[in-house]
């Protein structure tokens, strides 16, 4: 289980997170919603310790992993696995390598073991024969799922994915969230999902918390969050809305569209 | 008046937290050298690019290095001290200062600059992040192999420089003057001592950490964008060129004196 309690962070003057109170279930996918710059990204980054809180606890299996000394954080980290925004893979490696990096280090499993779970990985991504590639020769869809199965390959308990489909068209975008929603469905396991993507939200989340001016202002069903008459998440839907139909018609070739049209 | 006070307070500050920080990267780097499992497997590779890959340069430049030296020697001492004098001072200037400090200098552009901007991409592109979730522990990652490997690679390359500089310059010197191969072999025995030999082997690996850790340090500070990137490189270099320089001379004072 992982629970914010309290959690205060700021950089320089700007104060980022204002006393956060989160408990996320296990088991389920929670979608952490905001506009841009609220802080989604340093909350989840908290969850693995590569933020520490000014203030408060952030809690994984009960322990609060901003006091941890740095051996024991590293155990926690190897129970949790991140895929980043802009995917992150390592670019001089092999997609293969990027894979086996962390089982070399972290297992002492014999090599074709290693292959066997590289394979496996890609195969629940819906990525194969793609493994003597370099990260350059993928595609932003590719690079994505790429990242997801370097982050399911060490069999994490809890995964974080930080704007999983920013930046790609929605086929893409919908891919992504399919693979999100089977991993959960397949290995259980407990993922947190930062987006401002309303459908992505809809598509894989079993709760919703939406972060705003630095704490959380709901949490509850996507069902709840639709019928919330709290101003500020009207104010994120609405928002939300508009951003995607713009988007949508962007896509289909009505760039000139407006809102008002 | 007042303004350009607070400016040089502002900057003395700001080199204060520079060099905080940098004693903290070290402090971090002394500890991950328990970490052997992390970089056991990267020290080869980073001795193939830091040295291996530095021989051309490091060799063009001990070419010309020694041939100056000699050329010099033998221009100013033609008729004023005995010839094979020459010997000596290709010797003392070259094992003494130039092919340590040359070879440092160039592998401060070469090396400090690429690694500086490899680390900074890394940090731009979340990938020094992705390496701390990976439970991998950065510093014995990027760090410790290329610091293992300046530390025992500028040293061959000085001693690699130092070997084809004498020989340029030994060419140089007969074939511009009557100076036979012995008497310059004589100038070149006659006051050779211990300190030629330590002072560059341990300067050069003083060097060779150093350019290693400014390199590895701006790279870690790096700012977003493709621009804090080369302003990364560039500060890698121009730091480790002034730290070269300053040990240079503060290491030739303590073992010469």
């Amino acid at each position: 289980m992982i629970a914010f309690r309290e959690v205060e962070k700021s950089f320089g003057d700007l104060a980022v997170l204002r006393g956060v109170n989160l408990v996320i279930e296990e088991g389920c996918t929670t979608a952490i919603i905001g506009g841009s710059g609220c802080g989604k990204s340093v909350l989840l980054k908290h969850i693995i310790g590569l933020l520490k809180p000014d203030r408060g606890e952030v809690l994984v299996d009960g322990v609060d992993i901003s006091r941890l000394p740095y051996r024991e954080l590293v155990n926690v980290r190897k129970k949790i696995a991140m895929v980043f925004q802009s995917s992150a893979l390592f670019d001089s490696m092999t997609v293969e390598e990027n894979l086996a990096m962390g089982l070399r280090r972290h297992t002492r499993l014999p090599y074709h073991e290693i292959q066997k779970k590289i394979r496996a990985s890609l195969e629940m991504v819906g990525l194969e024969g793609v493994e003597s590639k370099y990260p350059s020769e993928l595609s932003g869809g590719m690079k994505k799922r790429t990242a997801i199965a370097r982050a399911l390959v060490t069999s994490p308990e809890v995964l974080l994915y930080d704007e999983p489909t920013t930046g790609l068209d929605p086929p893409r975008a919908d891919s992504i969230n399919q693979v999100i929603y089977d991993l959960n469905q397949r290995l259980g396991v407990t993922s947190v999902v930062v987006t401002h993507d309303m459908h992505s939200v809809y598509r894989v989340a079993k709760k919703v918390a939406m972060l705003d001016e630095g704490v959380i202002r709901f949490y509850g069903t996507p069902a709840e969050l639709a019928k919330c008459t709290e101003p500020a998440v009207l104010n994120f839907l609405e928002s939300a809305r508009g951003h995607e139909w713009l988007e949508r018609n962007n896509n289909s070739g009505a760039s000139h569209a407006t809102l008002d049209e | 008046m007042f303004t350009f006070l607070r400016f040089l307070g502002a900057q003395f500050l700001r080199f204060l937290f520079h060099v905080g920080n940098f004693g903290k990267l070290a402090y971090q780097t002394l500890l991950a050298l328990a970490d052997v499992r992390t970089y056991a497997g990267l020290v080869v590779e980073q001795m193939m690019r830091i040295g291996i890959r530095s021989l051309p340069i490091v060799g063009y430049i001990s070419i010309f290095m020694g041939m100056v030296t000699a050329l010099q020697a033998v221009k100013q001492f033609t008729q004023t001290v005995p010839m094979y004098i020459s010997g000596t001072v290709v010797e003392k200037a070259i094992l003494q200062e130039l092919a340590s400090a040359m070879t440092a200098l160039v592998l401060a552009g070469r090396v400090g600059a690429a690694i500086a901007a490899e680390i900074g991409t890394m940090k731009v592109t979340e990938q020094i992040d992705a390496l701390e979730a990976m439970a991998f522990n950065p510093v014995a990652y990027l760090v410790v192999p290329r610091l293992i490997a300046g530390m025992v690679m500028v040293p061959v390359l000085t001693v690699f420089a130092a070997f084809i500089g004498m020989i340029s310059g030994w060419i140089t010197a007969i074939s511009l003057t009557d100076l036979t191969t012995f008497e310059f072999f004589k100038g070149v025995k006659m006051y050779v001592s211990w300190r030629d030999f330590a002072l560059p082997l341990s300067k050069s690996v003083l060097f060779g950490a150093s350019i290693i850790m400014v390199a590895c340090y701006q790279g870690f500070n790096a700012r977003q964008g493709a621009e804090g990137v080369g302003t990364a490189a560039t500060n890698a270099a121009v730091s480790a060129c002034l730290l070269i320089l300053t040990l240079d001379f503060l290491m030739a004072k303590v073992i010469l004196t």
